[in-house]
């Protein structure tokens, strides 16, 4: 059965589960197997959940075999970052002061993939407390750097690095990730993976670390845009625990559509590996063949200032007990042991000038938007960093990323997915980032882009 | 080059080094005063932008009662207390 199923996307393997050729326990102990075997040469996992995924891949055999199938997740398993909270396990947010913390209740994401009969296998690596206190290096996690599959020389990208490391190299057909500015799309993009960030609010966050209570989203991370959309599905809707999260109804639409109208910032490739830009380039050709690319600009206002100072503070107070006690010195990257405390001085005023000027953000953001179906853009400015180096960032104020300032700042949905490879042999990416609410047309648009190109059909290569 | 002096910068890393000196070095106080320096200037930026009167910070708040209509945020919403 191995061959057989391992890369496969959820959308096959789910077929294969409905139809009984493949039974929801042996596929369980397939991934089990590979978790506990492979998964620690990349540090992906935190926390093994055998007991528990043989539990539900028994209950969704059972449920299968009696003609009671639950949907495309049912039987399908994944990993769960570990910043969920899920009884009966530690939830150690990647930070070795909360290494032994423990939780009675399960995240209302955990909920909702166990209600759509979906198995959770293992608890997957992350930078510590999502890298909010300002790391610069991929050594920040008590349980090591993640090892990108594609290069052992090179990191998956963060926060949600093991989510990005699994699903790469086949430890988990999908995983569930974060993102208050990046933590999802980088992982995805470094690893050569489809990963969906939902608009803020789509998605409850109940149980899941608060490192930034306006910036904090959960989603999914897998092989195709098309398995973005069925975890999306599972995933998304109200809840009474959080209530940000909206009632408005979501349904993955899978059709097919074409005629689409992508816009791209003026000047969104400054800055980026010239790899990044050639294939940036070459997607832009394959988008044309299926819509139109105009060039769009923006108002001259401090895009990224303002979601930094919003995300830094909000994570300082988040975190003020840990930060003012002197505990971020028992955490693992050398900088982030004391450079918190400089937050402890951003002043009020500018902070609530930071939440002003946001919803000038939300508003030019959307006018934009509201004449597009996506703006693209690079997912990632360069190839994944190499380990024990520091890398550029936004957020550090040492790279440029004004989508990832908008779509994060304003709360808007994006998808990366791959578009080819770098010059060091490490996947490059795409963004769609569309308007409020619309996830079903940035999917629609990844998955036209996906049946066009067959980079994300090519994994790297793992062994036995 | 040596970094023009900023009075803003040094008045507020004074106070991040009246809090904290006793737990730092002198390498990492020099590199908060960096960090503070980029703070300052990210500040500078937000401020020249000019916003008329009306223009309200983007965030939801509501009066709050428990028998109420749900509120846009809940004042626990018991996402972080784990035990260690």
């Amino acid at each position: 059965m191995k061959s057989q199923v391992l890369f496969l996307p959820v959308r096959e393997l789910s077929e294969l589960v409905r139809t009984r050729q493949v039974r929801p326990v042996e596929l369980a102990e397939l991934y089990l197997d590979r978790l506990e075997r492979v998964g620690p040469r990349y540090n992906a996992v935190v926390t093994m959940m055998r007991d528990h995924a043989l539990a539900q891949a028994r209950r969704a055999e059972g449920e299968i075999a009696a003609g009671r199938w639950r949907g495309p997740l049912h039987g399908i398993p994944y990993g769960a970052k570990d910043l969920l909270a899920t009884a009966g396990a530690p939830t150690t947010w990647g930070a070795a002061p909360y290494r032994e913390q423990r939780f009675d209740f399960d995240a209302t994401v955990v909920r909702k993939l166990e209600a759509a009969g979906a198995v959770l296998c293992a608890k997957l690596a992350m930078i510590e407390l999502a890298g909010g206190m300002g790391y610069r290096q991929p050594t920040a996690s008590f349980t090591g750097p993640c090892i990108n599959p594609w290069n052992a020389q090179a990191w998956t990208g963060g926060s949600s690095s093991g989510s990005g490391a699994a699903v790469c190299s086949g430890l988990v057909p999908f995983a569930i990730g974060s993102e208050t500015w990046g933590s999802i799309l980088s992982p995805a993009g470094y690893c050569g993976l489809a990963g969906l960030r939902p608009t803020y609010g789509r998605v409850s966050r109940h149980g899941a670390m608060a490192l930034c209570w306006t910036l904090d989203k959960l989603g999914p991370l897998a092989l195709t845009a098309d398995d973005c959309g069925l975890v999306l599905d599972a995933i998304a809707g109200p809840d009474p625990a959080d209530p940000t999260a909206s009632d408005r109804a979501y349904g993955y639409d899978a059709a097919d559509r074409t005629g689409f109208r992508f816009g791209m910032i003026k000047g969104v490739t400054e800055g980026c590996e010239e790899a990044v830009v050639e294939n940036f380039t070459r997607s832009l050709e394959t988008l044309r063949t299926i819509g139109t690319v105009d060039e769009v600009t923006l108002p001259d206002l401090p895009w990224e200032q303002i979601t930094r100072i919003i995300l830094q503070v909000e994570a300082a107070s988040a975190f003020e007990d840990l930060i003012e006690a002197g505990g971020i010195a028992e955490l693992t990257a050398p900088e982030v042991r004391f450079t918190p405390y400089a937050r402890d001085v951003i002043l009020a005023k500018d902070y609530v000038k930071a939440l002003r000027l946001r919803g000038v953000m939300a508003e030019e953001a959307d006018r934009v938007l509201s004449r597009y179906d996506a703006l693209v853009a690079p997912g990632r400015i360069n190839e994944a960093p190499l380990l024990g180096q520091e890398f550029r960032s936004a957020i550090g104020a040492t790279a440029k990323d004004v989508m990832g300032a908008i779509g994060n700042g304003a709360g808007l949905p994006a998808i990366c997915v791959p578009n080819g490879f770098g010059s060091r042999g490490l996947p490059t990416s795409i963004q769609f980032m569309g308007r409020a609410w619309e996830e079903n047309g940035i999917l629609a648009a990844a998955r036209a882009y996906q049946s066009l190109t067959d980079w994300h059909t090519r994994h790297p290569a793992i062994g036995p | 080059m040596a970094e023009a002096p900023d009075p803003e910068t040094d008045a507020l890393f004074e106070i991040v080094r009246q809090r904290y000196a006793a737990r730092l070095t002198p390498e990492q106080l020099d590199e908060l005063r960096k960090i503070v320096r980029g703070q300052v200037e990210a500040a500078r930026a937000l401020r020249a932008v000019r916003l008329a009167n009306a223009d309200e910070p983007f965030q939801r708040f509501a009066a709050y009662r428990a028998d109420g209509p749900p509120p846009p945020t809940l004042p626990s919403p018991q996402r972080g207390e784990g035990q260690s």
